[in-house]
Formats: structure tokens, C-alpha cells, sequence
């Protein structure tokens, strides 16, 4: 299974500012100069060697994951980044007799959908595009997303062929040979989290979701949802603190994150749903707290934490 | 996990043993939550027994200072390890909690 993050800000597309630019490129300068490094594949390789949260981005795009496995294109959430994920499906995978792609929502606010009119794959008129939701009425959601004062073309102009189905909660389907299981989730509206087995390997994609009782009898189910998974993506919007004065704002933190990692044997940890309000830097910090926190409180399990990144790629 | 309770004057002192995670944060909020009300605003939480807190702990310690605000009262932590106030600083919780040394400094903290 191959899992690329396109969308990892939660809230609203972010761009870097041009003043954010500008303090990663002093930072790089100054470090080339103190490492006197010259020639260009000195400077190059020590380029190569940076995070992307020194010489790149975490990423601005909302919610997008695109899964691939058994030969099927699956993907959650259409935040901003499902924009230049049809993109490369258009210039990689298109096949005149069409495509058959596989989306599931975890909810319908803005940051989760807003990608869907700009998706180039679904104007070809050979493509079906399989829309899964927990939610009721998703074509009317997205079609009042397009109405003619929101945005000019409407849901029906999209060429491709357009299947809706709603999913009954706490089940799962089968696409090929990947099972597709969903778990409702607390946050304004409802939200749905999704675990994907196949091939013995499972992945979890937990975002837009506030825990806000967590003794072990409320959080059980959770626990038996995330059990064993090799990768948890999860809602880490908020530093702890902040969580609680924003109740019922319907979003979690790391630490959270990571109890549960522990109590469910989780592999890897990906921190997702960035915080709009921080920058790049900013949102690296949480990500150095919260391995500081996992040495701490279980300094005998070392499972990967790390920040979900736009263009990082995994495989399972 | 062991709560162990005293009051003292007006004065509660829990004092907590092991560990305060999920599996027994409810049981510390079923004992400390509803013992806050108007005419019991002043507590003190005595760790030195505890040795570890997770979120779930995290959250009660909150739910409390939270219902405290509401009459104007005070939860003091006091004989704190070193690690567990870590926790506290990596949650960004040492605004919200006074920490003092012991069980003496917090109850002179508590009354000033």
C-alpha cells in the first residue's frame, strides 16, 4: 500500500508569506557561510539533507491522502491538495477508457471538499468517480458548493460519471481486495474517521476529531479502531492547551495522539491537520514536544511521531 | 493509582500514588470534581507518590481548575518530579498550575 500526503493544514489553505520565505532563506545562508561550503554540490547536497520544514514547506493544501493498493486509487478527503493530485492523475494515469476513482469523506466542511470543482479527472467523461460518506444528501452538498454564485461550473458540467454512496456506521466495504472500515468521530457536524486493511497492513486516517473524555471506558472503541495500525494519521490541530479552551471546536492534539498510539500498539504516528495560525517552524516544535512527551511518559517505545508533509510518501 | 484524601481546615489535600492515566483518571475525577463547590474552593495536589500523568490526567487536572475558576478558588501542585513537570510544560500547563516544593509551600501559597 502507498499513501501520499497532498493536504496536511487543517482549516484553510495557508500559503507561506513572503516574510516566512524570506527567515528560511537567511537561516540557509547563514548556515552555508558557517559551514563554508562552496561549490555546488556541496551546497546542493547540504539542501538535499534538509527537512521540508527548513528548505521546503509542511504544506499549505488542505486535507488530501491519496492511497494506492491492489491496483485501486483511493483517496480522503478533497481538501486544496486534490487539486494537484488530478493534476498527476490526468498527466500519469489517465486511460482513454477511463479511470475508476474511489473517494471517501470524512466530512463536508469547506477545507475537506473545496478541491473538488478544480479536480481535472473528473471533467474526463470516461471517469467515475465513487464518492463514499458517512453524512446523508453528499451529492446536494456538493452541488450547493457549486452553485452558480459560489463558483461557475456546476457539479453536473463535471463530465465524469458520478456515483454516491452513504455509508452505514461502524461498517466497512470492500474495494478489490482493500477493506475500507469507518468510525464515526466528535466534531461540529460529525466526522468519520476510515481504517484500510489489505495486504496485512493497516492505516488509519483519524483527522477532525475532539476526545473529550479520556478515561479508558469512553475511549475503548477508539482504542479497538486505531489496534495495531502501521500508520495513524490523526488530528493534531491544537497543542493540549489550547484543545481545552477551544471545546467543541472538534479537534485534538499530539499528546492525545500519542496515549492512544501506545494504548492501540500504533507503529507510526503522523500528525496532520496543521494549525493555520502556525508557521512552519511553529508547527516543528509541537512535533519536538511530542517526541520529548513519548520519551518521557514511555521511554521503552520508540514508534515513529512525525509531521504529515505535503509530497511525503509512505509505503506500508 | 491511590487517592488518598485529607482536609485540613477548609484546606483539601489530595495525594495521589502511581500512575494517572486513562485507566484511572475517571476515579480521580469522581473523587475530585464533586468536591468542588462554593464553600470548597482551596486544593492541593501532593505528588510526590505520583509517577506518571498522560493526557487523561492531563484533562481532569483541567476539568478541575476549570470548575474552580468559577468561585474564585485555587489548585496548588506541590512535590512535583522532575519529569511530571515536563509534561506540564510540554502541554503548556505551567501557566494554569502553580508548582511548589512540598506540602507546606503550597498550603502558604494556597492561604496568601
Amino acid at each position: 500500500m502507498k499513501i501520499k500526503f497532498w493536504g496536511v493544514r487543517g482549516s484553510i489553505p495557508t500559503p507561506q508569506t513572503s516574510a516566512q520565505i524570506k527567515q528560511k532563506i537567511q537561516k540557509i545562508i547563514k548556515n552555508i557561510t558557517d559551514k563554508k561550503l562552496t561549490g555546488m554540490h556541496e551546497i546542493n547536497t547540504y539542501l538535499d539533507s534538509l527537512p521540508a520544514v527548513e528548505a521546503g514547506t509542511i504544506g499549505g493544501n488542505t486535507s488530501c491522502i491519496e492511497i494506492r493498493a491492489d491496483n485501486q486509487l483511493i483517496i480522503f478527503d478533497m481538501g486544496s491538495g486534490l487539486k494537484n493530485l488530478g493534476n498527476y492523475i490526468a498527466k500519469h494515469d489517465q486511460k482513454s477508457e477511463g479511470l475508476d476513482i474511489h473517494i471517501f469523506l470524512s466530512h463536508t466542511h469547506w477545507d475537506h471538499i473545496i478541491g473538488f470543482p478544480f479536480f481535472g479527472p473528473a471533467f474526463f467523461p470516461n471517469n467515475t468517480i465513487h464518492f463514499y460518506s458517512g453524512h446523508p444528501n453528499l451529492k446536494e452538498r456538493l452541488e450547493i458548493q457549486q452553485d452558480f454564485r459560489f463558483f461557475p461550473v456546476a457539479l453536473h458540467h463535471m463530465g465524469a460519471k458520478k456515483e454516491f454512496t452513504q455509508l452505514k456506521h461502524n461498517s466497512s466495504i470492500s474495494i478489490g481486495n482493500v477493506k475500507i472500515s469507518n468510525f464515526p468521530l466528535y466534531h461540529p457536524g460529525g466526522s468519520f474517521g476510515f481504517r484500510i486493511d489489505y495486504d496485512k497492513k493497516s492505516f488509519v486516517y483519524a483527522t477532525d476529531s475532539e476526545y473529550k473524555d479520556l478515561s479508558s471506558n469512553n475511549i475503548t472503541k477508539h482504542i479497538e479502531f486505531f489496534h495495531n495500525a502501521d500508520l495513524l494519521v490523526f488530528d493534531a490541530q491544537y497543542t493540549f492547551e489550547e484543545a481545552i479552551h477551544k471545546e467543541d471546536w472538534g479537534h485534538s492534539s499530539a499528546l492525545v495522539g500519542i496515549d492512544f498510539s501506545i494504548q492501540a500498539n500504533v507503529k507510526r504516528l503522523a500528525l496532520f491537520h496543521h494549525e493555520p495560525e502556525r508557521d512552519d517552524f511553529e508547527i516543528d516544535t509541537i512535533l519536538r514536544k511530542s517526541i520529548d512527551y513519548r520519551n518521557i511518559n514511555y521511554p521503552d517505545n520508540n514508534f515513529e511521531i512525525f509531521l504529515a508533509t505535503e509530497g511525503l510518501e509512505i509505503i506500508l | 493509582m491511590q487517592v488518598n484524601i485529607e482536609k485540613i481546615e477548609n484546606i483539601y489535600i489530595f495525594s495521589l500514588e502511581g500512575n494517572l492515566d486513562s485507566n484511572t483518571s475517571g476515579d480521580l475525577e469522581k473523587k475530585l470534581i464533586p468536591a468542588i463547590d462554593p464553600n470548597n474552593t482551596k486544593f492541593i495536589l501532593d505528588f510526590s507518590a505520583l509517577h506518571y500523568i498522560s493526557s487523561a490526567g492531563l484533562r481532569v487536572l483541567l476539568g478541575a481548575a476549570k470548575k474552580l475558576n468559577q468561585f474564585g478558588g485555587k489548585l496548588i501542585l506541590c512535590s512535583v518530579k522532575p519529569d511530571i513537570k515536563e509534561v506540564f510544560e510540554i502541554a503548556g500547563l505551567l501557566p494554569i498550575f502553580p508548582i511548589v516544593d512540598d506540602p507546606e509551600a503550597a498550603a502558604q501559597k494556597i492561604l496568601q
